[in-house]
């Protein structure tokens, strides 16, 4: 008798690494039997540019300009954890409006980056028009970054002690425009896509992963927080002045796509209310106000104290990364961004490693795209949120 | 029977869920349609680059003492300074100095720490040529300063949203001589003044 053969070979294809919707330039080798996936291996290293090694023969300063490379989508953040790390070693004290302002353009670039994500998320799904809204108030962002830092993606903002500078005339007032404007527009996303059937179909269910399972993967940030685990490290580390802000950390129980999405977009919402908050809590308030509450009592007055700086000390081109070790870590939007730092007292860290979270986030591709079909891979990496420049520094 | 009613019933319901859904996120792009265009046409109009904006740097010759604390900042050691000691005054001479903005990351750092502010940054971001060795620019060429987008009659200038005034969230909405949000200090002071004096 003869037999209709039906099941096929198993196919291994290769994705990316110039794939249009592989964020940078991941390979994904990709085995497959029909339209399930069977296995799925990342190749990494297209975007490897050595930048722990470069660390270890920069000054600090020198080093700066650099960090806004790896994650360039939250660029503030490379930033912050860069000053961060030599800062504590040294015990470097950060004046409260200095705080503040870090906050500010932190939690701006926070969502700046989940902008940029929802875009490309839905964009992999298969919505194109989403990611022209979103560049929209993304645009905005970059703006007051430009106005503030001089540039819209590399700002070299971040210093030893402080920012490079104070924020410039009326800079509060236009921020605190974009935040109440800021605020309907993640409505109107939503009401384009959250309950989009073609969308929930796409993502509901997909991509699960459990509790334990994230807790052991090592994942972080909203990859975690999707999954039920209360943990940002702006609660647990007590960094900056995150304290001092009336903010919950948001979290889903779900563990898909979709959990991972509503915890971004929850996100946003919370780090406008964080802008809008240290905006009025600001020491001296804005910059203008700032000035004349100095003109006005002359330069003995309270006004120039160390709380109403922006910088503690202007580092010296020759800064000393002092004796010691130790790792330092900051919650970016895509989740645990660490350094671990080894000073011998020299201008150059000794050793500079760092804990980038998209790395980690990525590991866990494989299992969760397993038994899935060849369609969702772009969704569930487009839902894990990883940029190569960070994976592979 | 009443099984198949209630599988056809929760169908419907499905798709009226599903119609009035995507029926909102029409709402949404319909909605575009009383709002005007964001996007800036670029070499027709242009955005006014901010203060702080680090473009292309500008050099003074006169001002430079030789002390090569740019070259030290510099991520790559950019900055070529050469100069002569001269013995009978006891000075470096600067001879020439050039920066290669192939390589310039325009990161800002020289500027900075440069002690006599020879440096400075200038609004200039088009910096395309045919030969990369055109964007080695040497004291003269670092001398020179770019044309202003404002007083260019070819280009309609727009801002930047940090600098529209208060409630103005769209560039092209406004006029870019209109005053810009925030007040002067010595209004503060002023307004201030007459609180405590009423
Ligand atoms: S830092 Fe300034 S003064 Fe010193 S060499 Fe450079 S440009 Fe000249
Ligand atoms: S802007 Fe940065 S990269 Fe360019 S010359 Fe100055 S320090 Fe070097």
């Amino acid at each position: 008798m003869v037999m209709i053969e039906t099941k096929a070979e198993r196919m291994v294809i290769n994705m990316g690494p110039h794939h249009p919707s592989m964020h940078g330039v991941l390979r994904l080798i990709v085995t497959l039997d029909g339209e399930n996936v069977v296995d799925c291996e990342p190749v990494l290293g297209y975007l490897h540019r050595s930048m722990e090694k470069i660390a270890e023969n920069r000054t600090i300063i020198q080093y700066l300009p650099y960090v806004t490379r790896w994650d360039y989508l939250a660029t503030m953040f490379t930033e912050a954890i860069t000053v961060n790390a030599p800062e504590k070693l040294a015990n470097v004290p950060v004046p409260r409006r200095a705080s503040y302002i870090r906050m500010i353009m932190l939690e701006l670039s926070r969502i700046a980056s989940h902008l940029l994500w929802l875009g490309t998320f839905v964009a992999d799904i298969g919505a194109q028009t989403p990611f022209f809204y979103v560049f929209r108030e993304r645009e905005m962002i970059y703006d007051l970054f430009e106005a503030a830092t001089g540039m819209r993606m590399m700002h070299n903002y971040f210093r030893i002690g402080g920012v490079a500078a104070d924020l410039p005339y009326g800079w509060v007032d236009k921020c605190e425009d974009f935040c109440h404007y800021f605020l309907p527009m993640v409505d109107e996303y939503e009401r384009l896509v959250t309950n989009n059937p073609i969308f929930r179909r796409r993502v509901e269910g997909l991509g699960t992963i459990g509790r334990e399972e994230a807790i052991n993967w090592g994942l972080s940030g909203p990859m975690l927080r999707g999954s039920g685990i209360k943990w940002d490290l702006r609660k647990v580390d007590h960094y900056e002045l995150y304290d001092e802000l009336d903010w919950d950390v948001q979290w889903d129980t779900g563990g898909d796509c979709l959990a991972r999405y509503f915890v971004r977009v929850r996100e946003m919402r919370e780090s406008t209310k964080m802008v809008l908050q240290c905006l009025k809590q600001m020491p001296g308030g804005s910059y203008e106000n700032l000035e004349a509450q100095r003109m006005q009592a002359g330069p003995k007055s309270e006004w120039n104290s160390m709380d109403y700086q922006f910088i503690s000390k202007k580092p010296s081109p020759t800064f000393k990364v002092p004796s010691g070790e130790h790792y330092v870590r900051v919650e970016a939007p895509k989740g645990e961004l660490g350094v671990y730092l080894i000073g011998e007292d020299n201008v150059f860290p000794w050793r500079w490693k760092i804990r980038p979270p998209g790395f980690i986030n990525l590991q866990v591709l494989p299992q969760l795209v397993r038994g899935m079909k060849i369609a969702d891979i772009m969704a569930i990496l487009g839902s894990v949120d990883i940029i190569m420049g960070e994976v592979d520094r | 029977m009443l099984k198949f009613l209630s599988k056809v019933g929760a169908y419907a319901k499905d798709a009226v869920q599903a119609a009035k859904y995507i029926g909102q996120g029409m709402g949404v792009t319909f909605d575009h349609m009383r709002r005007r265009p964001i996007t800036v046409q670029y070499p027709y109009e242009k955005l006014i680059p901010s203060e702080r904006f680090r473009g292309r740097i500008h050099f003074e010759f006169d001002k430079c003492i030789s002390c090569e604390v740019c070259v030290r900042v510099c991520p790559i050691n950019l900055p070529v300074v050469d100069y002569k000691f001269n013995s009978e005054y006891k000075k470096k001479e600067l001879k020439s100095y050039s920066i290669d903005f192939g390589v310039c990351i325009f990161c800002g750092n020289c500027v900075e720490y440069c002690p006599t502010n020879a440096l400075s940054m200038t609004e200039e971001y088009d910096l395309s040529t045919y030969d990369r060795h055109e964007l080695n620019f040497d004291s003269v060429a670092l001398g020179r300063l770019p044309t202003k987008v404002t007083e260019d009659p070819l280009v309609t200038p727009i801002r930047e949203l940090a600098y529209l005034p208060k409630g103005a969230m769209e560039g092209h909405q406004v006029d870019h001589r209109q005053r810009r949000a925030g007040q002067r200090p010595e209004e503060l002071m002023a307004e201030s003044k007459e609180g405590t004096e009423a």
